[in-house]
């Protein structure tokens, strides 16, 4: 063997120990061989499961105590089951392992739906990782239903279920009934059908749960003994806290409150009325019920304790309860100044009391008849005065939008200061930030800023004819560190209006606000801003809306004071959540009720449903028929009066649901889709409507102080009377005219230049160092009779600088194959790859050189940004390229590439539109194509007429631009500022 | 063969291309949509790609190989890197703390970071070119490239109050009014291969002109 094989062998087989030492290593460190066994230090101690409190009986908090911080935990993996033997992971707590775990218990909130299966869960039980055979921890709940069916009993399950699959695409299922009865009948689905399933506990059911430590190294601890806990129906929450407000004038209580934390569960909202002598009797009545409760918690767990019922009656009376919604502001207008509670009893007579007698207290009482209070609250006195001005807001719909905008405004135009800093050490010169709110009725022209020194002298007028959102102001000497008048707190005052067009604004429209400084922040911080004396943003608007398909507002969203537009989102429902009834192991289908809203009867306030499938409703109509007809025959046949009446009573009660059935169906509405060819275009009607209705909003407006002084509007209703508006998409953005405009003008440019071009006309195209230089760069490699490096940038073909660079190669390769150069492309993107050989081959092949095509000059080298300019650097040297190209979009890989062309000796061109690589491109490399003349190279270089006419169609457009910048320059610095406004900002 | 090689896709490219020139114009749900399903179809080329790639790459390193290229061995490390790692990622997982993600954090980041750092060296290699001043328009940069850089430091404002304000006028006036006339062009260039392409004047990318 010789001395250069030897060497050869020996680099060969150090480079295989390399692997393989790497491998054993790596096969060390991986959990193979891990034996749980040995860290039963690590095991989780203190497992506790407790009910979370004034919930619905479907929360338990898992809480530990965490291990050792040398322990290097960084997950705690929790795990639960309905039996001991088969738990299933369902969450964990992330550890930063350096620091360990800083409280005494680590935490855990099992509440809500967790997710059950997915597209992604396995079909079958998978044990969890590093795992004995016996272990009864398991990564996922499987999707295959023979396993899981037995969950449905322990748990409430609801599936996220896309429309189109529920609507047209659900199977109609019988069960037939074990007695003998009717048929039940459910819409099948499949569970690749639905989105996910999701399952949450059910109350009173025992559930199990353990914990598995992971140390940084991924090993799975040994898991902590199961303990059982049992979620229970718990009172609701305390209310937090109620604000009440008694307008003298009008005679009328406002009441105003924070939401609960946990509303799931709450019916009802009450208010009571409690005179002051009763105090401490109510809080002994709170002390009683809440001692009631822990009573009724303790006797479901050991039933023979004794039950404690409160022996003190509730003084508070109660005078308001409506069903919770997430409104939280309510009013009762005093009839002739008395106040009576629910029964109609009188509790304040404004004749007889005096309101500051009394205070306010509210309950919340849940589905379970469980109830809570709060603490009691003073009354306070205002008159409407007090009260902030009624909104006057419109509703439209929200044009540029693909239809699930509403837009919403109001009022007039608002300005307000925002911040300041200053511009010199001598603190006389300010920046002030400024905001402004306007809304479609009103464009602002001009914002005038009228400054004050701290006595009112004007200082000066600063006009922003073009909102940029900050100007410049200097002060007078006495604000300047410098001077001997200097005061740390002397105020600047500001008096703030606009000139609009649009509706008129009155004049005495001037917000008034002060900058003062503020030692924290070493600057000068505005104060509140005023409108006429009132202070704008103690204030603030909540947006509320309801479908036409309810009867129940929601809250939309918090607006701040100083607004004067919101958006409501009126999202597109892709799915519906509807609760899993049953399953069908066999067939694996997940089973749900067959009814759905057919549309809302406004008049009598009621959804209508039917059936997803037609045969149903017929079904349905038989059925009832046949009762009806059953019952009439069996009054014939009673024996006794006692048997007439209850047979009469089930009778008047089949009637009424028969004659409902009826009249749903002979909807006009009902009829027309009844009469559907097929399910499918029945449902299809339905869903329209559904659709519609579902998306069709009314809205109102609160403004409040939030705590108390408030104004409830009306709905809005349009000239044309309509309360409900349902947003339209819109089939051209008019945001985008100018855009659009532009891009006609350009086709309309290149249109004329290309006919121009097929006439024979000459165009004239700068020269371009760089590309000229190509044919030069080409030839120096073949007379050194070295291989040139041509690389089409980093990005892929769906980027317009991969494809401009592509469009040289093709050029490079035409004429690197007529001198029979080599030429090597390496890629980085994996489609550009085969359309870079496509191009080499081609250009081989129209040279008329095909025999020195080489298909592995042009290959896939690495997807990793720097192991490919690795890779490129190892060409380039091992090569001894003399020529590099570098045609297309690169980043931070850029200079690493050419300056290593640059110590092999290459000639280099690059060519790129991305801003920061230019310098380097240009300091590294002979020439560089900047920006747009990367575009233009390919066309420059093919000299075909069709390619040069674009190139001149994109000077004559630039031309444009360059004429639109300076007039609007010019106009602008002359306060005309229209033709600006007339381009889109962003 | 002409038509599925070239005037097929051609149609394709230009038909695609005006419905996603409309798109820009149309905010409709049903543009959305179209855009939604057309995206969803264009992920599912990614692993036909990915495979395109891996058989690239395969052949050039098999040929490096088989033709005991100098420095061919480098090769066959490279194919046991490929194996081995698109093994333990099949059968490990690719989950923190599995080899898959060992030879990621501790070989390929490393590896990377390394590459990344010469670019310190190299950039103050590249300044030192552009800043010789040997011409005006040299020396402009040199001086402009300075107080820039004092700029960024305490030492800057320390030397006189007014090197952040040119440094900021430099960035925000000269350099910014250069950078968007780049914009500009790039803009319209770019509109430019648009066009070229959208009316098949353009199709170098079918692998011919």
């Amino acid at each position: 063997m010789t001395k250069v094989n030897r060497i050869k062998w020996f680099r060969v087989s150090a480079l295989l120990f390399l692997v393989v030492l790497i491998s054993a290593q790596l096969t060390g460190l991986a959990r193979v061989g891990f034996d749980p066994a040995d860290y039963q230090d690590f095991i989780v101690e203190d497992l506790r499961v407790e009910d979370i409190p004034n919930d619905t009986g479907t929360g338990l908090m898992v809480s530990w105590k965490p291990l050792d911080p040398e322990a290097r935990i960084i997950e705690y993996r929790v795990y639960r089951g309905s039996t001991e033997d088969q738990l299933f992971y369902i969450g964990n707590v992330q550890i930063n392992p350096e620091t360990g775990f800083p409280g005494e218990r680590v935490i855990y909130h099992d509440t809500g739906y967790n997710l059950m299966a997915n597209v992604n869960s396995p079909r079958g039980l998978r044990h969890e990782d590093n795992q004995p055979e016996d272990s009864p921890l398991y990564r996922s709940i499987p999707r295959d239903l023979q396993l899981t069916a037995h969950k449905f009993d322990n748990y409430s399950i609801l599936a996220s279920i896309p429309k189109k699959q529920l609507y047209y695409n659900a199977r109609k299922i019988e069960i037939p009934s074990e007695d003998g009865g009717d048929s039940m009948f459910y819409a099948g689905l499949r569970d690749r059908q639905l989105q996910q399933t999701m399952l949450q506990m059910k109350a009173d059911h025992t559930y199990y749960y353990t914990v598995v430590a992971v140390d940084q190294r991924r090993r799975m601890m040994p898991h902590a003994p199961t303990v059982a806990g049992i979620p229970r129906i718990n009172h609701p929450e305390m209310p937090r806290r109620l604000d009440a407000v008694y307008l003298e004038d009008s005679g009328r209580l406002q009441f105003e409150w924070l939401m609960p934390f946990v509303s799931g569960g709450i019916a009802a909202s009450n208010i009571f009325l409690l005179h002051n002598n009763d105090i401490g009797q109510y809080e002994q009545y709170i002390d009683q019920v809440k001692k009631a409760e822990e009573n009724r918690i303790d006797r479901m767990d050991d039933p023979d304790l004794e039950p404690f019922e409160p022996t003190i009656q509730n003084p508070a009376r109660l005078v308001h309860s409506e069903g919770f919604t997430q409104k939280n502001t309510t009013y009762i207008d005093l009839e002739d100044g008395v106040l009576r509670n629910v029964e109609g009893n009188v509790v304040f007579d404004q004749r007889r009391h005096d309101i500051n007698d009394f205070y306010v207290v509210q309950g919340y009482s849940n589905f379970w008849g469980l109830q809570n209070y709060g603490m009691p609250s003073d009354i306070r006195l205002a008159t409407t005065e007090a009260l902030p001005p009624e909104p006057d807001f419109v509703v439209k719909d929200r044009p540029n939008c693909e239809g699930d905008h509403n837009i919403l405004y109001w009022d007039k135009p608002t300005v307000i200061l925002m911040d300041t800093s200053f511009l010199n050490q001598n603190r006389n010169r300010l920046l002030v930030n400024y905001e402004f709110e306007t809304n479609e009725q009103y464009t602002v022209n001009n914002i005038y800023f009228e400054i004050y020194d701290d006595e009112w002298e004007k200082i000066t007028t600063v006009n922003e004819f073009y909102q940029n959102l900050f100007f410049r102001v200097t002060l007078p000497d006495k604000y300047g560190l410098d001077s001997p008048e200097y005061q740390i707190d002397r105020p600047i005052n500001f008096r703030m209006h606009f000139r609009v067009s649009g509706n008129e604004l009155p004049e005495d429209y001037v917000f008034e606000q002060q900058l003062a400084f503020d030692e924290n922040y070493m600057s000068y911080r505005p104060r509140s801003l005023n409108l006429r004396g009132s202070p704008v943003e103690n204030f603030f608007y909540r947006l509320y809306k309801k479908p036409y398909s309810g009867e129940t507002y929601s809250f939309s969203s918090r607006i701040s004071g100083i607004m004067r537009e919101a958006e409501d989102a009126v999202r597109f429902k892709s799915n519906f959540f509807r609760p899993v009834v049953d399953v069908h192991p066999e067939e694996q289908l997940l089973l749900f009720n067959t009814t759905i809203n057919a549309f809302y009867d406004k008049e009598n306030k009621r959804p209508v449903n039917t059936h997803l499938f037609y045969s149903l409703v017929e079904r349905d109509i038989e059925l009832k028929r046949a009762k009806v007809d059953e019952l009439n025959s069996q009054i014939n046949q009673a024996e006794s009066a006692e048997e007439l009446a209850e047979i009469s009573a089930t009778l008047e009660q089949v009637k009424a649901e028969y004659n409902q059935l009826i009249t749903d169906n002979e909807h006009e509405f009902m009829i027309e889709a009844n009469q559907q060819s097929t399910d499918k275009a029945r449902m299809r009607m339905i869903a329209s409507r559904r659709e519609r209705e579902s998306r069709s909003m009314q809205y109102k407006m609160i403004m409040t102080d939030g705590h108390g002084l408030f104004v409830e509007t009306d709905p809005y209703q349009d000239e044309e009377g309509n309360t409900y508006f349902f947003p339209k998409g819109n089939w051209f953005h008019t945001g985008r005219t100018v855009t659009l405009f532009a891009t006609l003008i350009f086709g309309f440019l290149v249109y004329i230049m290309v006919r121009k071009a097929k006439q024979g006309k000459e165009m004239y195209i700068r020269p371009i160092a760089g590309i000229e230089e190509i044919d030069n760069a080409i030839g120096r490699a073949t007379e050194m009779g070295r291989p040139i490096l041509f690389n089409p940038g980093l990005d892929g073909i769906s980027r317009v600088p991969t494809l401009a660079g592509l469009a040289i190669l093709s050029r490079v390769a035409k004429k690197a194959a007529e001198y029979d150069t080599r030429i090597i492309v390496p890629c980085r993107d994996f489609i550009v790859t085969p359309i870079a050989q496509e191009i080499v081959k081609e250009a081989h092949y129209e040279a008329g050189r095909p025999d020195t095509f080489d298909k592995n000059s042009v290959f896939f080298l690495a997807n990793q940004q720097f192991a490919f300019v690795a890779g490129v650097s190892g060409i380039m040297v091992r090569e001894k390229c003399a020529t590099a190209f570098y045609m297309g979009a690169y980043y931070a890989e850029a200079l690493i590439m050419t300056e290593v062309g640059n110590t092999v000796g290459a000639i280099q061109i690059a060519g790129t539109d991305a801003i920061t690589q230019v310098p380097f491109f240009i300091t590294t490399c002979d020439y560089t194509l900047i920006g747009e003349e990367l575009y233009g190279a390919a066309a420059y270089l093919g000299r075909e007429p069709m390619l040069m006419a674009t190139l001149k169609a994109v000077d004559y457009m630039k031309i444009l631009i360059l004429t639109c910048i300076i007039t609007g320059t010019i106009l602008s610095t002359v306060h005309l500022t229209f033709f600006i406004n007339l381009f889109p900002k962003q | 063969m002409k038509l599925i090689k070239n005037r097929l896709p051609l149609a394709i490219v230009i038909v695609l291309g005006f419905l996603f020139v409309g798109y820009a114009f149309v905010p409709h749900r049903i543009a959305e949509d179209y855009r939604n399903w057309f995206l969803t179809w264009s992920r599912s080329m990614s692993p036909f790609a990915v495979l395109l790639g891996i058989m690239s790459f395969s052949k050039n390193h098999w040929t490096r190989i088989k033709r005991k290229v100098p420095n061919w061995y480098f090769s066959v490390v490279t194919f046991i890197g490929l194996v081995f790692t698109a093994f333990a990622g099949f059968y490990w997982g690719r989950e923190a703390g599995t080899i898959y993600m060992w030879i990621f954090e501790n070989i390929q980041i490393p590896t990377g970071a390394t590459i990344f750092s010469l670019l310190a060296f190299y950039i103050a290699s590249a300044s030192y070119k552009a800043f010789r001043a040997r011409s005006a328009e040299a020396t402009v940069l040199l001086v402009a490239a300075v107080i820039v850089m004092i700029a960024q430091v305490p030492l800057g404002m320390a030397i006189s109050r007014w090197i952040p304000d040119i440094s900021q006028w430099i960035l925000s006036v000269p350099n910014m009014a250069a950078t968007r006339a780049i914009f500009i062009g790039v803009g319209l260039g770019g509109m430019s291969v648009s066009v070229r392409i959208l009316l098949g004047i353009e199709r170098t990318y079918l692998g011919s002109d």
